[in-house]
């Protein structure tokens, strides 16, 4: 039996953009947050200074109750560097808020995933720094 | 440049090699650098089976249909001696589906290659190319089409971009009826598929993005015999990223072009295809978020 689980602090986790900090921030104390345009309501994937959809300046950061359903996963078998321990399931989520991420599911066997999965949120640290949102199955 | 006359010849080259060293990792240019996507052990074959899980369930396409798609692919570089994967096969879909798995639901040998190499394509004007040395081939049209940055915002099926209904699934569809409108051409008129092959299922969503079959019929499509050697449309006939050459970053994608060039020249070694007169060429992919469409003719438009 395989059960998913996160990876081991230490994975290669890239440079913290000021862009995203509240994003992180977030993360650090366990609240999924995304960001939404007070001009036109659209979430920005990417946490940016003016919204990708309509060029709004007022971007204003969103509570998400972190409960959503699995819209597509893969299961790698094959990691992308060395210190990711495989398998790992790269997914994206749709927020209940209605919104995608972009996460990886714990918490179960890769034959249990499927589509509209009902998933929570759980946090973990990738490091002294990084502190990562993934998600498990709920009833 | 050369449509307003600030040169009258372009050398478009591109070459890779000793890039892919660290073996215990993926090729680098597969792993993005992006803090939202990084850390979730994300590479090229897990992006793009993100937009194959979709089309699967949204579809039904299935594995075998996958699998079909990388064995016809390898098999075009099988014959070809100017593949760097010439001899290796040939493929049955049931030997695609027996290599180890890597991003379900691909495969090893649904996922490109790495090799090294270089490429080169040269443009000029109409007039220039009247007394050239070898037989010109002309562009009747090309586009590109974007969804947003790769690798950045998640590869999701069902994004829509502004102002239209297509979905991010189909990028490149855009692209695709921009050509078609400039050629005054339709799919039907297209000879020979030039497309773009990192993974096996892009050739399924592109099949359906450009119109050479309905949406949600790219598997049926290819279980119908249509990308053989003998069929309606034969695709990426010189093995593409899978079998013929994959050196990373530019190189390859320039191949397709390159290799279209060659059909309309009547100029392939193996599987030419008789009086072959338009070719759609690609590049991209829908995991990537973007995909570039350039249609060639053999006869001045």
């Amino acid at each position: 039996m395989t059960v998913l689980a996160p990876q081991p602090p230490g994975i290669p986790t890239g440079t913290r953009s000021k862009a995203a900090a509240p994003y992180w921030e977030g993360c650090r104390r366990g609240e999924l947050l995304y960001q939404r345009c007070a001009s036109c309501a659209a979430v920005n994937m990417k946490p940016a200074r003016s919204c990708a959809a309509c060029g709004g300046a007022e971007l204003t950061w969103a509570h998400s109750e972190g409960q959503g359903t699995l819209y597509s996963w893969t299961v790698v078998w094959r990691p992308q560097h060395p210190t990711f321990q495989v398998p790992y399931a790269p997914a994206i989520v749709e927020l209940d808020e209605g919104f995608w991420l972009m996460t990886a599911i714990v918490g179960c066997e890769p034959e249990e995933l499927r589509a509209d999965l009902r998933v929570a949120v759980e946090f973990h640290p990738a490091g002294d720094e990084v502190v990562l949102p993934y998600f498990r199955p709920i009833d | 440049m050369i449509a307003f006359g600030e040169c009258e010849v372009v050398l478009i080259a591109a070459g890779g090699a000793a890039m892919y060293t660290e073996r215990s990792a993926t090729a680098p240019w597969t792993r993005p650098s992006n803090e939202l996507v990084m850390p979730y052990g994300m590479f090229t074959a897990a992006e793009f089976a993100l937009m194959a899980r979709r089309h699967m369930l949204e579809y039904g396409t299935t594995a075998d249909q996958l699998a079909l798609v990388a064995a016809t692919v390898r098999n075009n570089g099988h014959v070809n001696p100017e593949a760097v994967y010439c001899g290796r096969g040939p493929f049955t879909p049931r030997d695609i589906l027996d290599s180890r798995m890597i991003a379900d639901p691909f495969h090893l040998l649904e996922c490109s290659m790495t090799s090294e190499g270089g490429c080169a394509i040269v443009l000029t004007t109409a007039e220039r190319a009247g007394d050239a040395a070898t037989k010109p081939v002309w562009i009747l049209g090309g586009a590109g089409d974007t969804y947003g940055p790769a690798y950045v915002v998640p590869p999701v099926w069902d994004l829509r971009g502004r102002g239209d209904d297509i979905p991010a699934g189909y990028v490149g569809r855009r692209a695709a009826q921009k050509c078609f409108d400039l050629a005054g051409l339709g799919p039907d008129d297209v000879d020979v598929a030039e497309l773009y092959d990192p993974f096996s299922f892009e050739i399924i969503r592109q099949l359906e993005a450009y119109g050479f079959c309905d949406d949600g019929e790219g598997g049926p499509f290819v279980e119908d015999g249509h990308i053989a050697p003998e069929g309606r449309l034969p695709v990426t006939t010189d093995g593409g990223t899978m079998s013929y050459s994959h050196a990373g970053i530019n190189v390859q994608m320039l191949q397709r072009v390159i290799r279209g060039v060659q059909q309309l020249r009547g100029a392939c070694p193996t599987m030419q295809v008789a009086d072959a007169e338009v070719a759609l060429c690609s590049n991209g992919g829908s995991g990537a978020l973007f995909t570039d469409v350039m249609l060639l003719g053999s006869e001045r438009p």
